[in-house]
Parts: structure tokens; C-alpha cells; sequence
């Protein structure tokens, strides 16, 4: 069988027998080479086994492995290399430098000088070649079994033979030896050549068997081999290295999201404020065709047309700012789109106080001094005006103190949240007549044209203050919260079965009359604070 | 021994970095793809726009030629709409004519009555009477709020990034999108400086007096006070007691207030939660549309 069948065999079947077998033909080759470099056959058997300990762990790569000898002749050179390398840090640490040194310095033959660069021709060999020299002088087979080991006819393996030879005896002379032929290049080999120790082979073979088992279940367990042969720092930078790789890999999916977050954020940004752009310029060109059509209904209607051009509807008039002038005039019809009362600042905890807008009558009925001047009001009139609406208050005042009811009286009482609910129940028929009086009282006072608009203005707050002119059914609950603020919700029930309902702080009316007795104890009884006159 | 040691240490530490990395890229992920929804949305509702312009422009085109047409027949139509200018009458001080079309307001009232200053993007009838706006004064106001409107926004877009639903929001609101605008600070301020400014220079020292709490007044309103607190504003989706899913809409100004109300009807064009609905995307039924 060739050096390959057999190493075949050991890596598929595991055969101690097949590995043996090659121990035994190439010991001799292996433990030559090695006391060649190492001066000793101590060293040179230690080399030995280590070589063959690693053919065992490495049988699984090298089956296939034509040139067998030259792999153990490299081999073992790097064995003899690592050997020294051990050897001198061992020495230096011995302190024998100078011993190793003077044996070094002994001046050697013509055939141990070629010896010595023996190993260093052969590499410059060619892998077949050096093969065919080694096993024909090295293991001294004949040329019948070197053609049989190389798988090649005898004249071919002669013919090799004979080249490689010339080429080695080339080698020697190039390095400036006097080598006549390859006779004498056949005599180096052939003293290169020694024997291996009786039972090298079969020690080599054991140790190599035993340390190459796991060489024989396969790849990983080969690697579990090897990184326990590393040091630590080979250890841990090889585990860094393989475990880098999900790690980079992670890396790399999320820096991509990043950067494609980044893009679509950039895109959207854009596209947002191009929206924008676009609303704001529809509105506009809508405005505009709002204004043409007009125009183009107010001349088909034989009416002025300028709506566009003037930014104003058609038929209307410009009015104009005069600085001398401590009024402005302005048409009659826009009252009804304004608020004619006093604006506040309302506090709202941490947040900027907000500006908003006081009821047009006050809790107890006085009309808001702007609602007066807008409408021109004599004192006398003002004064008529406030005690119209005044009187409509009380009356309602008076009956719902007769028919409210407070549903939950001992909600006052005791510790923790609280409540108390006053319920006021409609009363439309009494409300209707308030209603009508009060519009008669108005015109009265102050003409029908500004009564209306009067009545125009204070609808909201008249329709709060007397439940909608007793149309609605109400509910005032007054709270008293854990943290002892006080707070008053107030809910309407209207006919048609909808409720409306205002709670919270600065609310414009105070607690009722009928609960103040309840909640005289708590906070903010009487009523919520009074907002600062607009700056 | 030791060697599986530092192999298993080594391994153990790459692995929980790897999945660290691993859940970030899939967050990353899902960001991306709701970004992606979003921009889908956007790039329709863009292309909408752009549409309805093309067809508004084509019809305004239209209308302005009709009027062009019959004014050059009837031209002295023009004549008479200009010659209606109303000064203010400073001989008479107020008065009410009863069955007159006029009445009179004293200065001192402007800073407090209550009416709308802009609506949909143009001073309304009220702001532009109350303060005898002439037509280039009224375009210098409101080409000085666009400007202001769009600055503010377009800071506003550029600084605002998505976020996952506030603690103050959860487990209630599902479904949700939200945004977070950090304060702007002195850039939006200096806006507001800008447009009063601008105010001022349009009207003059005396109406931009009066007018100015008012306006004052309207951003702080309407425009989030340009900004000055860091928001997260938030649509989504909260069950009610009896099953039915209602849409609201919230708004946490970070460290001051928050505030969550339902959507039961159309809001009005010009609030803020018709704004941000349509900036996101967010189908949100709006009065007028």
C-alpha cells in the first residue's frame, strides 16, 4: 500500500495498524533529520515523536497528501525549530549561553558542512524529487520500491532520481562547495541517513495513536484539540475573533437602520414643510376664487364688483383708522362677532397666565362697562339696564332657593374627598316669562335696536345664570379633594336630553348660597379668586 | 481548563452584545417602518395638494377673465366700490344712530374686547375694521404672520422626532403616534419679536399698541406660544366604559400641564389638533373639509 492508502485508511477507520505501518517505514527519515538539526538522539527522538504526533491530528488534511516523506522531512525541520527555540530560552534562562556557543564554533568537514546544508537543498527541491531522493537514500529502498511508493515505473522513478540528484549537487556548488558529482551528493545522503533507536518506532507510533485519537472523530473535536494546545492570550484573542463576527454583523444591520432612520427623518422634514407650504398656498388661491366668483355673481347681478382687488366682500365698506379720533366706527353688524367685555389673565399654575375673556354680564348681573359704551348708554340707561337684568337674577335666585334640593347633604362632613350637590330643577314656564319681561324692560330703557343687540350679548351669560331661562335642569357639585382643593362643577341637562357642563378653577360663579353653610370650612369658599384687568 | 474559561467568557460577552446590537436593529427597524407608512401618507396627500392647486388656479383663471371681461364694459363699477371709504369721524365722539349702519367703539376698549384675529391664515373682518386696515396694511400684516406661521413651522418640523406613547398616556391610549417639539427657545422668540415688529411698521406705533395684546394673545393660543416648552404631541386611539373606540388627541407640555380630549366632532380648521393631524398624516375630521 502507498503512504496515502495507508494515512486513508487511518483517518476513515481509524487503523492503528495502517498508522503503524507508516511509523515504521519513514521513523528512520524523521529521526535523521532531526539529529542532523538537534546534535543528539535524545532530542532528536522527542522530535521524533512530536512529528508523528502531529501526522496522527493532521491525517484527516493529509489524506490526500501525495509526497508523505517531504511533508515529514518539513515537518520535522519546524519540530527541530521549535525544539531550539525551547531549548535556548531554557539555556538563557540556565545561563549556558556560552556553552552553547562554543560547541557551536567547532570546526566541521567538508561532509558534515554539507550535511548541515543538506536539509536546506532538499527544500529547494521539488516536492516529487525530494520525495524520490529521500525514501531512495534516506529509507534506503531500492528503485523498484521507490517507483512502487511513488506510483510511477522504474525507469521514471531512476530518471527522477538521477534529476534530483544533479539539481542538490548544483545547490552545494552554487553555495561555493567543491562537489565534483553526484557521487558526492550520494554520499551525503548516505551519511545523512541513521537509524532510529530500536523501539522509536512503536513509542512514536503509541504516543501519536494516543494523542491523535481525537483526530479521529473529526473536525471539531480536532479544533477543541487545538485550542487547548493554545496559551491563554492565543486563547482569548481567538475566541474575540470568532465571537466578533455576529457581533460586527449586528453592528453593522443597526448602523445601517441609523443611517436609513436619518434619511427617512430628512425626508419626511422636507416633504412636511413642503405640505405646508402648499395648504398655505391653496387657502390663499381659494380666498382669491372665493372673491372672483363674487365678483363675477355681484356684476352678472348688475351690482359693483372689486371683492378681489380690495380684499373685501362685495358691497363693503372700507373703514379707515383715525389717530385724532379717541373712537373707531365700525358697521353695526359686526357687534354680533365680537365679545363686548372686559378680558382677564387666568392663572394656570406653571404655565404662562392666558388671556381670556370675562362674561359680558357679571355673577350678579352687571353688564360689562364695554358692552355699555359700545352701546352708547346714558347713566340713566346703564343704570336702567343693569337693574332690568338684575331683577330677572333675583327672581330666579328666589325660586330655585324654593325648589333646589341638596342631594347629598352629609357629603360635607368627615375627613378625605368630599362632596356636595345642589340640584336646581327646571322651570320653563316661569323662565319664558323672564325672558320675554326682560326684553320689553331693555327696549324700554335703551330702544329695541340696542336691546336686541344687548340681549345679543349676554345670551351666554344669561343662559348660565338662569339655567338657560329655566329651561334646563341643573346640577352644582362642590368638591373638597384629598389635598384639600376645592373645585365646583356645575352640568346642565337641557330638553332635548344633551348636557353641557363647565368645572375646574376660575370658573365666574361662586358657590351657591344654599351650600355655603356646608363648605364654610373649606378652602376657597367663597368663591374664586378675582382676575387682574388686562395689561 | 482555563482556556475554556476565557473561550466561554469571551463567547458569553460577544453574545450579549450581539443580541444588545440585534434588539436595537430590530427597534431600528420598526421605527423605519413607520416612518416609511408616514412618508407614504405625506407623499399622497402632497400630491393632493398639488392637484387641488392646479384646478383652484385653473378656475381662478377663469373667474378673474369673466371679471376682466364685464369690468371692460362696466368699468365706473370699479370707480364706485372705491369712493365707499369711511373715516372715523372725529367731530363726533361715539354716539349711537339708531337705524344708522354705524356705531362707535372707544379706543380704550380695543385691548379687550374679544374677537377672532386670523382665520384661516387671513386677519378677520373684525381685526381688519376695528383697526381701519387699509388693503396694503391688511396684506403687510398678514404677509408678516405667513411669515412668522411658516418660520415657526418649519422649526417646528425640523426638530421634531418621533417617540414612543408617554407614561402619561399609557395603558389608556393605544394605537398611538406620537411626536416630540423640544422648546425653541430663542429662535422661535425671536420670530415673535420679528412679526410684532413688523406689526408696528404696517400699522404704526398707535393701532400696534392695541393690537398687540390681541395678537399676543393668538399665539400664545393658537401657535403653542411659539414653542417655549418642549411638547409631545400625541393622536391615538382609547376605549370607552361603553366599548367604543374613540379618537383623541394630546398634548404634554413637558414639566407644565397635559391635556387629553376626544375628537367626537369636526375641529376647527385653524386649531392645532387640525394642524398636527394633518402634518401626520392623521385622518382626523376637520370642519370645512
Amino acid at each position: 500500500m502507498t503512504d496515502q492508502q495507508l494515512l486513508n485508511e487511518y483517518a476513515r477507520q481509524g487503523s492503528e495498524h495502517a498508522f503503524e505501518t507508516l511509523v515504521q517505514r519513514h521513523v528512520h527519515l524523521v529521526f535523521a533529520t532531526a539529529a542532523r538539526h538537534l546534535g543528539g538522539a535524545g532530542p532528536a527522538e522527542e522530535v521524533t515523536q512530536n512529528v508523528f504526533i502531529a501526522l496522527a491530528r493532521k491525517a484527516t488534511q493529509l489524506r490526500d497528501h501525495v509526497a508523505l516523506a517531504g511533508w515529514l522531512h518539513q515537518a520535522t525541520l519546524q519540530e527541530a525549530r521549535r525544539w531550539w527555540r525551547g531549548e535556548l530560552r531554557r539555556q538563557r534562562r540556565e545561563h549556558t549561553a556560552a556553552e552553547l556557543g562554543t560547541t557551536m564554533n567547532e570546526a566541521p568537514s567538508l561532509l558534515a558542512t554539507l550535511t548541515g546544508l543538506l536539509d536546506e537543498g532538499l527544500l529547494e527541491l521539488r516536492e516529487m524529487d525530494r520525495q524520490a531522493l529521500m525514501l531512495r537514500y534516506c529509507e534506503n529502498l531500492s528503485q523498484r520500491e521507490v517507483a512502487a511508493r511513488l506510483g510511477v515505473k522504474e525507469d521514471a522513478a531512476r530518471k527522477r532520481i538521477g534529476k534530483a540528484l544533479e539539481r542538490l549537487t548544483r545547490f552545494f556548488q552554487r553555495r561555493g562547495y567543491a562537489v565534483g558529482s553526484a557521487a558526492t551528493t550520494v554520499s551525503v545522503l548516505r551519511a545523512a541517513a541513521q537509524m532510529a533507536p530500536a523501539g522509536l518506532a512503536a513509542t512514536a507510533a503509541r504516543a501519536a495513536l494516543s494523542a491523535g485519537a481525537v483526530a479521529k472523530t473529526g473536525g471539531l473535536t480536532m479544533l477543541l484539540g487545538k485550542l487547548m494546545a493554545l496559551t491563554k492570550t492565543q486563547t482569548a484573542a481567538l475566541s474575540l475573533l470568532v465571537a466578533a463576527g455576529p457581533v460586527i454583523s449586528q453592528w453593522h444591520a443597526a448602523r445601517a437602520q441609523g443611517a436609513e432612520r436619518r434619511r427617512l427623518t430628512s425626508e419626511l422634514t422636507a416633504l412636511r414643510q413642503e405640505i405646508n407650504r402648499r395648504e398655505r398656498s391653496l387657502a390663499r388661491v381659494g380666498l382669491q376664487l372665493r372673491y372672483s366668483q363674487a365678483d363675477v355673481a355681484a356684476l352678472a347681478a348688475g351690482g359693483p364688483a372689486g371683492t378681489e382687488d380690495a380684499g373685501r366682500g362685495p358691497g363693503e365698506t372700507q373703514y379707515l383708522w383715525d389717530e385724532q379720533s379717541g373712537y373707531v366706527r365700525v358697521p353695526k353688524h359686526l357687534l354680533s362677532q365680537l365679545i363686548l367685555s372686559e378680558a382677564g389673565m387666568q392663572p394656570r399654575g406653571k404655565a404662562k397666565p392666558a388671556r381670556v375673556q370675562r362674561p359680558v354680564l357679571a355673577p350678579d348681573g352687571t353688564p360689562s362697562p364695554v358692552l355699555l359704551d359700545a352701546l352708547d348708554l346714558t347713566e340713566a340707561e346703564r343704570t336702567g339696564a343693569t337693574e332690568a337684568v338684575r331683577g330677572v337674577y333675583g327672581e330666579f335666585e328666589r325660586l330655585a332657593a324654593r325648589q333646589s334640593v341638596i342631594t347629598n347633604p352629609g357629603g360635607a362632613a368627615g375627613e378625605g374627598p368630599l362632596s356636595v350637590t345642589l340640584v336646581t330643577p327646571p322651570f320653563p314656564q316661569a323662565g319664558a316669562e323672564w325672558r320675554q319681561r326682560l326684553g320689553q324692560e331693555l327696549a324700554a330703557v335703551m330702544g329695541p335696536e340696542r336691546a336686541g343687540i344687548f340681549q345679543q350679548q349676554s345670551a351666554n351669560a344669561l343662559g348660565d345664570a338662569l339655567n338657560d331661562f329655566g329651561q334646563d335642569q341643573s346640577e352644582v357639585t362642590v368638591t373638597r379633594t384629598a389635598d384639600g382643593c376645592l373645585g365646583i362643577a356645575e352640568t346642565y341637562y337641557e330638553p332635548d336630553g344633551s348636557t353641557r357642563a363647565r368645572s375646574g378653577a376660575g370658573l365666574w360663579r361662586p358657590v351657591p348660597d344654599a351650600l355655603q353653610p356646608l363648605v364654610a370650612g373649606w378652602p376657597n369658599a367663597a368663591g374664586p379668586p378675582d382676575l387682574s384687568s388686562p395689561k | 481548563m482555563s482556556n475554556w474559561i476565557i473561550a466561554l467568557a469571551a463567547l458569553l460577552a460577544a453574545g450579549i452584545l450581539a443580541v444588545h446590537q440585534r434588539d436595537a436593529a430590530a427597534s431600528a427597524r420598526r421605527v423605519n417602518r413607520a416612518l416609511e407608512s408616514e412618508l407614504r401618507v405625506l407623499r399622497e396627500r402632497a400630491d393632493g395638494l398639488a392637484r387641488r392647486q392646479a384646478g383652484l388656479e385653473r378656475q381662478l383663471g377663469a373667474a378673474r377673465e369673466q371679471v376682466r371681461q364685464v369690468r371692460a364694459v362696466r368699468a365706473q363699477s370699479v370707480a364706485a366700490a372705491a369712493e365707499t371709504s369711511r373715516p372715523a369721524d372725529a367731530g363726533r365722539p361715539g354716539g349711537w344712530k339708531t337705524g344708522g349702519p354705524d356705531c362707535y367703539l372707544p379706543k380704550r376698549d380695543l385691548a379687550a374686547v374679544g374677537f377672532p384675529l386670523f382665520e384661516g391664515g387671513r386677519l378677520s373682518e373684525a381685526a381688519v375694521t376695528l383697526f381701519g386696515m387699509t388693503r396694503p396694511e391688511r396684506e403687510a400684516v398678514e404677509a408678516a404672520y405667513d411669515n412668522l406661521w411658516r418660520k415657526f413651522r418649519d422649526l417646528e418640523i425640523e426638530r421634531m422626532e418621533l417617540v414612543a406613547t408617554p407614561e402619561e398616556w399609557q395603558p389608556a391610549v393605544e394605537n398611538s403616534l406620537s411626536y416630540r417639539i423640544p422648546a425653541l427657545g430663542t429662535e422661535s422668540a425671536a420670530l415673535g419679536e420679528e412679526f410684532f415688529a413688523a406689526l408696528g411698521q404696517a400699522l404704526g406705533a398707535g393701532r400696534a399698541e392695541y393690537l398687540g395684546p390681541v395678537a399676543g394673545a393668538y399665539l400664545q393660543q393658537n401657535l403653542d406660544d411659539l414653542g417655549q416648552t418642549a411638547r409631545i404631541i400625541s393622536f391615538g386611539q382609547k376605549r370607552q366604559p361603553d366599548g367604543e373606540v374613540q379618537f383623541v388627541y394630546g398634548v404634554i407640555n413637558e414639566g407644565i400641564s397635559r391635556a387629553l380630549e376626544a375628537i367626537r366632532e369636526p375641529v376647527p380648521e385653524d386649531s392645532q389638533a387640525a394642524y398636527y393631524a394633518r402634518l401626520l398624516g392623521i385622518a382626523v375630521p376637520i370642519k370645512g373639509r
